[in-house]
């Protein structure tokens, strides 16, 4: 194992593990948006390092910066939608193998606070019935006299975040976790390495 | 880091897959055990992250594609850096267009032992 230490990680891979997390907590899946959306707020009234910002929206609390995560997520293959007919789509962590998850676990390394506030409002918020959410979004704090799409909750404004973790978990977190390397890996996977050996040349000193 | 890279590439044309440790939190199964961090220059090294293909049947590709090697040693680390996606993409680019002349083919007993 590494030395343990303080590693600064983009905030972008703070956004995409608290989202991993937070659909992780739901015990099937996450049923629609609107239920993500409302319960990630809930989570983040609670904290202090907050990923998100949140706007006033017809249905409660509504970020733009989640739904542009939760799209990364479902295109990196790291969250799955199945679709619910006409109420939308429901969402759930793909699981990488059959050992422990180990975003609860980094997420704790980043601001323990954070996975308690998810775990609570997941508890909470989770499973109410989809007009009771959406009401309770409506009473949410400042929600009331902000104007239509005026932000009422603010994201933290760092760009980077700080992570106690050892090098090596550091190095799997951001690496698991980014769309660049996403990219990078489909292409070595479709790539045929073993077609073209025969043309590559020895090397006769380094 | 000259003679650390020729131990590191030593290393990996000896035994690829026994010379770095294998990233655990990959996700897709078909990189599992696929993708490595090998410390350039010991513990407190660079790192170094490559690929080594997957056998196709009984065949073994034998080849290890670097996907990133930082330029700060390992405590100095910045995150906000990695650019996996230039230098990896770029090594893929050039063996699908045929640039086989980036690549090499290296038996360990060309790596001078001075450099152990």
């Amino acid at each position: 194992m590494g030395s343990a230490q303080v590693c600064l990680v983009p905030v972008g891979t703070y956004r995409r593990l608290w989202l991993l997390y937070l659909l992780e907590r739901f015990r099937d899946a996450c049923f629609g948006k609107v239920r993500l959306q409302k319960v990630a707020y809930f989570s983040e009234e609670r904290m202090g390092q907050r990923p998100f910002a949140f706007q006033k929206a017809p249905y409660g609390p509504y970020s733009e910066g989640l739904e542009e995560t939760l799209e990364q997520l479902l295109s990196m293959g790291l969250v799955k939608a199945e679709p619910l007919g006409k109420d939308g789509n429901k969402y759930r962590v793909v699981r990488a193998g059959d050992g422990e998850s180990p975003y609860g676990r980094w997420l704790e390394s980043v601001d323990p606070p954070a996975k308690i506030a998810i775990d609570q409002a997941v508890a909470q918020y989770g499973y109410l019935p989809q007009e009771r959410l959406i009401e309770t979004g409506h009473s949410a704090a400042g929600f009331e006299e902000a104007a239509p799409f005026d932000e009422i909750l603010s994201a933290s404004s760092s760009e980077t975040v700080e992570v106690s973790l050892d090098t090596d978990e550091c190095d799997e977190l951001v690496l698991s976790l980014s769309p660049a390397f996403d990219a990078v890996r489909r292409q070595l996977e479709e790539t045929d390495w073993a077609a073209h050996v025969d043309r590559i040349a020895p090397i006769d000193r380094l | 880091m000259a003679g650390a890279l020729k131990t590191a590439a030593r290393k990996l044309a000896q035994d690829p897959r026994g010379a770095g440790k294998a990233l655990r939190g990959i996700h897709d199964p078909e990189l599992q055990g696929a993708v490595y961090r090998l410390h350039v220059g010991g513990p407190g090294g660079h790192r170094l992250f490559y690929y080594v293909p997957p056998s196709r049947g009984s065949a073994q590709v034998g080849l290890v594609v670097p996907i990133f090697l930082s330029s700060e040693r390992r405590k100095d680390f910045n995150y906000d850096d990695v650019d996996v996606n230039a230098l990896g993409a770029d090594i893929v680019s050039d063996y699908r267009a045929g640039r086989f002349d980036a690549f090499g083919i290296l038996e360990p007993e060309v790596v001078p032992e001075c450099a152990l």
